[in-house]
């Protein structure tokens, strides 16, 4: 009887372990494939899909008891419909290096339903920071499906790792669950979901086996939803793919009640509490470096020019990047080696220590997606920049750019908003993407000569962001001549370069100029008895920038620019010009563009001038912004025609 | 010095303990010298290979380098990749000034680790790696590292040149004990020869003012190795495998010793049957081959012998996916289950290089298979789902080709196809509106090397990416195309001639010029030439393959337009090819465009190349020919 009472006991924990677990695996039985899914060759809702994710759900489960662990479980499927989508086969999961996976299982579904296991995971490990597993579904082919299913065990569990529903092929079904111990509490966001509204909250209840209570799961689960893929002239994915993102707000129990992130309140103390905060005092060898770079000058701005140079200049740029120091103060100096954010944080301690009002401002860059400023979520920033005020004048700063002076922000840190960490006042700054940032404009004279050779001067100069990348080039570039050739070539092919500004340097400066003489053999092409040219020579499109048919998203083209050309020709002795492209302008809600040219009987003034008034062009308007741009291809290519001793008049 | 750099210098004063014997070099070297700090070069590269045996080789590389500019700080970037038979013995690196004072050196914890293989591949190896950088210029860098080789399999060539000039480079030799190695000197005397006290020989080279290397427009790739010593160990242990390479028949034979075996299948392996021994030969090859196609894929992962072993039949067969001689072991492995003997062949694909026939080293970096036939031999490309039987790729073709039989090596010329057998035909009717965009409709066949290369990219894009790069090979055409409609013809079957029917909208095709409309009738075969002028260039040419382009076109022209000036044709021929063009004006405004281009040279040896130049600019501009329409009467 006892033992019938034991095994009774049993059983029923049994039952009761079943029962818990009932929720992490029941959604989907790994090993099984709906036939449908199975006999699938095409997928209807996108005909042009190599593969699609038929499931892809995970569950993220907190528990406590002597500590607190995080267990995160995964289980995807990926249906093969196309020779190109085999690469898929090849997974890497990457985590961080203290962490352990756990339980990972992989194989392929044949469509016959025969399955082949991976026996082989092999693990790689990046300095000492992340690890990755990786491994080769074997036997795959097209119709076969992938099923991969791990779990992998943290420590870290204020970090919540943020959930995409979306890829870059269809998914079927998305889901994330969350189970999470008494007391704690977590924030969390939806983004990007605000149009179509595909993701649904739910609870379900569970039995909580430590406490022995009823508790709430959190599900998050999307279906059908469309591939969002990379395309031209975008700043990030995440600004567009459905994502769920957390952050760890307080823990409560009956002894203890612990808040971290609540508010932007408790984001600036968790933040300037600790190594970053240390960076507000600035230390005696800091005011001794700042004391000699900034003796005898009387003007904050000055001050600030000078210490922004000092940094920008001095210090080695280390790729690493995060929002936060891996260095002290002191440390940066000694070593000369620093990352962005340090960089600038050292900044904002020399600031400081010159009596200025300088804070750190919390951005994320471009390429890490636009920030929610409606959630205190401190994830979502990537860097640190420099906000100083000198005679009511703010100016933020981002040392990280060798070739950006004083007073302009690199391009990764031109965003609109970003966070200002000051005690008991935090807000946000808005840095409004307006004005045009970079101009470029190209003066040449040039001359015809009867066998098609065009001979010039070119004046060339550049200021912003144009500046910028002219500076890039110099500094990339193995000799100024192939600088010149590379970056103004373009289509001009066998452009030689007969003299040019020796001692051009490249320099961190808002404005660059130089200037150059040049030939172009066979540039003007003889056909029969008349000679035809292109005017425009250096600012000019050959083709549309634009290949697509369609456009999911919008055109970020990043920051307004104006390009202007002018090209004084002078035309060969005995000729007459015949043909002369009618002035053209092109004026739409994006840009303007003007093309002239006039002429003056032994001269031709020719003039280019293209301005993006508007930085980003929504997707509705895609189709006529492409054809807008093939209206400018083709009066960029317009030529002229003259003809050896006839009538000047148009024909 | 001011405050700023004082304090900064007393942070950096800190010495390690460790004896640093290269600053005691870099204070002899710089007595007596004025060293010129204005641009970035090498003061020294020196590199001692010390032969200990056949088992080990210790390879250690000085070098002191003056760095004035940003680039140039990556010289800064050292590392090295650990595997079972390569082991790191030292990495040093240290930055002075001008005046030769200590600024930065490299520390233990300076050196990083990671075991990441790139991309999807893997293996076996853990990478150490520094970056030492310092925020003034100029300075001089002085790195060192010294690596263990458990094989004299591994003997490095030299190659002194960098892409910065060199004054003075160096190379010792030391033979601990007697081993036997050959050499070849590339644009270079020596070596030499001396022996050390302790009765070991030195073999020393030495070259001064190497001038830095600059790359050309298709150059050869072995050109590229300008001035150095290669070498190769006449005898070599790899892994328990003994081998020499004092024939290509004893490498062959060694190679052969690491295959055996692997290319059997055991008794257990099932799904091998269904190549009936009732099908001739060639047919069962290619059904074989097409198979494999189909069911295997490309992948990387070493991890026995460095790589050099094939894994077994019998393994391949059951993940379907390897590397080159995994692949090509299990092809050789399912024709000998039907009945057809094949070998493996070891090659140096001429994209990358070319095996010097008079010089048997371990110089490949592909494996293939070979299938000798009563009338033919195969060569069999076991990493490509575009290549047939008949036809492997380019790169497979003219170049020396190791085939390993039981009784050792054979180095035999694999064939080189004709230009006629990789064609790119273009066929369409253009119907040319006035508002001067043009409607396109027709086809694209390509054969041989072109069917081969296009279809290895269009296989790997999903059908939407594939519309996309059809409309990217005529977007330089017009300001705007828009494919309306596009077929892919035997896109999976490389058998067959792979053939793109097409229906494009080209906007703004023809340009203005006034009342003059005008165009380039090429629309598909563009030829683009950037070889540099005879004077400059110092490397043979390569070419990827030889081939004939042909475009033939009906353009119907808006009514009102006509051809200025009569029918023109034209040529251009050579002994590297032709380029032939036709344009005739015909009754009810059309024009037929008519063209060809046969390309014939392969190779273009440093001595032909001027006449080569001239031809390739001659083509070049007959091919941007534009033609001119002039409307009847009134503006357009």
């Amino acid at each position: 009887m006892r033992t019938h009472l034991l095994c009774t006991v049993i059983v029923s924990s049994l039952f009761a372990v079943l029962n818990l677990s009932a929720h992490a695996s029941d959604i989907k039985k790994y090993g099984k494939v709906e036939k449908e899914y199975l006999d699938m060759t095409v997928f209807p809702a996108d005909t042009t899909a190599s593969a699609v994710k038929i499931f892809d759900v995970a569950e993220m489960e907190l528990i406590y008891e002597s500590a607190v662990e995080l267990y995160f479980t995964r289980h995807y499927q990926i249906k093969i419909l196309d020779e190109s989508a085999k690469s898929y086969a090849d997974q890497s999961i990457r985590y961080w290096h203290e962490d352990k996976v756990r339980r990972m299982k992989a194989h392929t579904i044949l469509p016959n339903g025969k399955k082949i296991k991976v026996k082989n995971f092999r693990e790689e490990e990046y300095k000492k920071n992340y690890k990755v597993k990786k491994f080769t579904l074997p036997s795959v082919e097209v119709g076969s499906v992938l099923e991969i299913e791990y779990k992998v065990y943290s420590k870290y569990f204020y970090d919540l790792e943020p959930w995409s529903f979306q890829s870059e092929i269809p998914t079927l079904e998305s889901q994330l669950s969350l189970r999470l111990p008494i007391g704690f509490v977590f924030n969390s966001k939806i983004h990007n979901d605000e149009q179509y509204r595909r993701v649904r909250m739910t609870t379900e209840e569970y039995l909580d086996p430590s406490s022995r209570r009823r508790l709430e799961m959190f599900i998050w689960r999307s279906v059908d939803l469309p591939a969002v893929k990379d395309e031209p002239y975008i700043s990030s994915l995440k600004n567009y793919r459905a994502r769920l993102d957390f952050q760890f707000s307080a823990y409560q129990d009956r002894y203890q009640s612990v808040k971290f992130i609540k508010d932007l309140n408790t984001l600036v103390d968790e933040q300037l509490d600790g190594r970053y905060g240390s960076f507000l005092k600035p230390t005696g060898d800091v005011k001794n470096v700042v004391a000699e770079l900034t003796a005898g000058m009387t003007s904050g701005k000055d001050k600030a020019e000078a210490l922004y140079k000092f940094v920008r200049d001095e210090l080695e740029h280390d790729s690493y990047n995060a929002y936060s120091p891996r260095e002290k103060q002191d440390k940066l100096l000694q070593t000369r080696k620093a990352s962005g954010s340090e960089k600038n944080l050292l900044l904002l301690a020399m600031l400081r220590a010159a009596g200025l009002d300088a804070k750190p401002v919390l951005i994320s860059t471009r390429g890490n997606g636009r920030i929610d400023a409606s959630v205190p979520f401190l994830r979502q920033y990537n860097r640190t920049i420099a906000f100083v005020k000198v005679e009511e004048e703010i100016i933020l700063s981002d040392a990280s750019d060798r070739f950006i002076p004083f007073g302009s922000l690199p391009f990764s840190a031109l965003v609109e908003v970003g966070l200002i960490l000051e005690k008991d006042n935090p807000q946000f700054i808005r840095n409004p993407n307006r004005g045009v940032k970079s101009q470029s404009f190209v003066q040449s004279k040039t001359a015809i000569s009867q066998d098609g050779l065009v001979t010039g001067t070119a004046d060339v100069r550049a200021i912003g962001y144009a500046s910028r990348r002219c500076n890039v080039e110099v500094e990339n570039s193995d000799s100024i001549e192939d600088y010149i050739s590379d970056e103004f070539a373009g289509d001009l092919d066998g452009i030689e370069i007969t003299r040019l500004d020796t001692v051009l340097k490249a320099t961190a400066s808002d404005t660059f100029k130089t200037e150059f003489d040049f030939e172009l053999p066979g540039f003007a092409e003889i056909i029969d008895d008349e000679i035809y040219v292109r005017p425009a020579l250096f600012h000019c499109m050959s083709k549309n920038v634009f290949v697509s048919q369609k456009r999911e998203f919008p055109v970020e083209f990043g920051y307004r620019s104006k390009g202007t050309e002018l090209n004084t020709i002078t035309v060969p002795v005995g000729y007459d010009v015949v043909e002369v492209p009618e002035n053209k302008v092109i004026n739409s809600k994006y840009f303007t563009y003007r093309r002239m040219v006039t002429n003056l009987g032994e001269q031709l003034v020719f003039s280019r001038t293209l301005e993006l008034k508007n930085h980003t062009v929504p997707a509705t308007d895609y189709e006529q912004l492409k054809h807008d741009y093939a209206r400018i291809v083709d009066a960029d290519q317009e030529q002229i025609v003259l003809r050896a001793g006839s009538l000047s008049k148009n024909e | 010095m001011s405050n700023v750099k004082k304090i900064m210098s007393n942070r950096c004063a800190r010495l390690q303990n460790v004896t640093f014997l290269l600053a005691l070099v870099q204070t002899v070297a710089l007595q007596g010298q004025s060293v010129d700090f204005s641009k970035t070069h090498f003061l020294t590269t020196k590199t001692t290979i010390t032969v200990v045996g056949e088992n080990k080789l210790v390879v250690r590389q000085e070098d002191e380098i003056v760095v004035a500019d940003e680039d140039s700080k990556d010289y800064g970037r050292g590392w090295v990749s650990e595997t079972e038979l390569t082991r790191l013995k030292g990495l040093h690196a240290a930055i002075y000034d001008s005046a030769g004072k200590e600024l930065t050196r490299l520390r233990k914890k300076d050196i990083e680790e990671s075991s990441l293989s790139s991309g999807s591949s893997y293996s076996e190896h853990r990478t150490k790696f520094y970056q030492l950088r310092h925020p003034e210029l100029p300075y001089r860098l002085v790195r060192s590292r010294e690596v263990e080789y458990k094989s004299t399999f591994f003997w490095p060539d030299w190659d002194p040149q960098e892409n910065v000039p060199v004054d003075r480079a160096e190379l010792q030799v030391i033979l601990r004990r007697p081993v036997a190695f050959d050499y070849q000197n590339m644009a270079m005397e020596g070596p030499e020869i001396s022996e050390g006290s302790g009765g070991e020989k030195w073999y020393t080279w030495r070259v001064d003012n190497v001038s830095k290397y600059e790359s050309e427009y298709r150059s050869a790739p072995e050109t590229r190795f300008q001035v150095g010593v290669k070498f190769r160990a006449t005898r070599f242990d790899l892994g328990g495998f003994r081998g020499s390479s004092e024939s290509w028949r004893s490498f062959g034979a060694w190679f052969q010793g690491l295959y055996a075996g692997q290319s059997m299948f055991s008794s257990e392996v099932a799904g091998l049957d269904g190549f009936s021994e009732q099908v001739p030969p060639r047919e069962r090859i290619r059904n074989i081959y097409r198979n494999m196609q189909k069911q295997t894929r490309y992948k990387i992962d070493w991890r026995s012998i460095d790589g050099w072993r094939p894994h077994h039949a019998d393994k391949v067969h059951k993940m379907k996916y390897g590397d080159c001689k995994d692949l090509s072991t299990y092809m050789i492995a399912m024709f000998a289950r039907a009945g057809i003997t094949a070998y493996p062949a070891l090659v140096y694909t001429r994209d990358k290089g070319w095996v010097d026939p008079d010089f048997p080293s371990n110089t490949f970096n592909h494996c293939i298979a070979v299938v000798p036939m009563a009338d033919d031999t195969l060569w069999l490309e076991s990493t490509s789902d575009a290549s047939t039987i008949d036809d492997p790729p380019a790169r497979l073709e003219g170049i020396n080709a190791l085939i390993v039989k039981p009784d050792g090596g054979h180095l035999v010329r694999t064939p080189l196809s004709a230009a006629e057998d990789n064609q790119s035909v273009f066929t369409a009717t253009a119907e040319l509106a006035a508002d001067r965009s043009l409607t396109v409709k027709g086809a694209i066949v390509l054969s041989g090397n072109q069917a081969i290369r296009t279809r290895s990219i269009l296989t790997a894009r999903s059908a939407k990416e594939r519309q996309d790069w059809l409309v990217k090979q005529f977007s330089g055409r017009a300001a705007d195309v828009v494919c309306n409609a596009v077929r892919f013809h035997h896109l999976d079957n490389p058998d067959s001639s792979l053939a793109i029917e097409l229906d494009l909208a080209l906007s703004f095709f023809a340009r203005k010029a006034g009342s003059r409309l005008f165009f380039n009738p090429m629309l598909l075969h563009r030829i683009d030439f950037a070889g540099e002028p005879p004077v400059e260039r110092k490397m043979a040419l390569y070419n990827r393959t030889r081939f004939v382009n042909r475009d033939s076109v009906v353009f119907r022209l808006p009514v009102g337009f006509e051809l200025k000036g009569s029918a023109m044709a034209d040529s251009t021929v050579s002994s590297f090819g032709k380029f032939s063009f036709s344009a005739t004006g015909k009754p009810s405004n059309r024009l037929i465009w008519k063209s060809a281009f046969v390309s014939r040279a392969r190779e273009v040896p440093l001595e032909i190349y001027p006449e080569y130049y001239e031809f390739m600019t001659a083509v070049e501009k007959q091919s941007a020919r534009k033609l001119v329409l002039k409307k009847h009467s009134g503006t357009f």
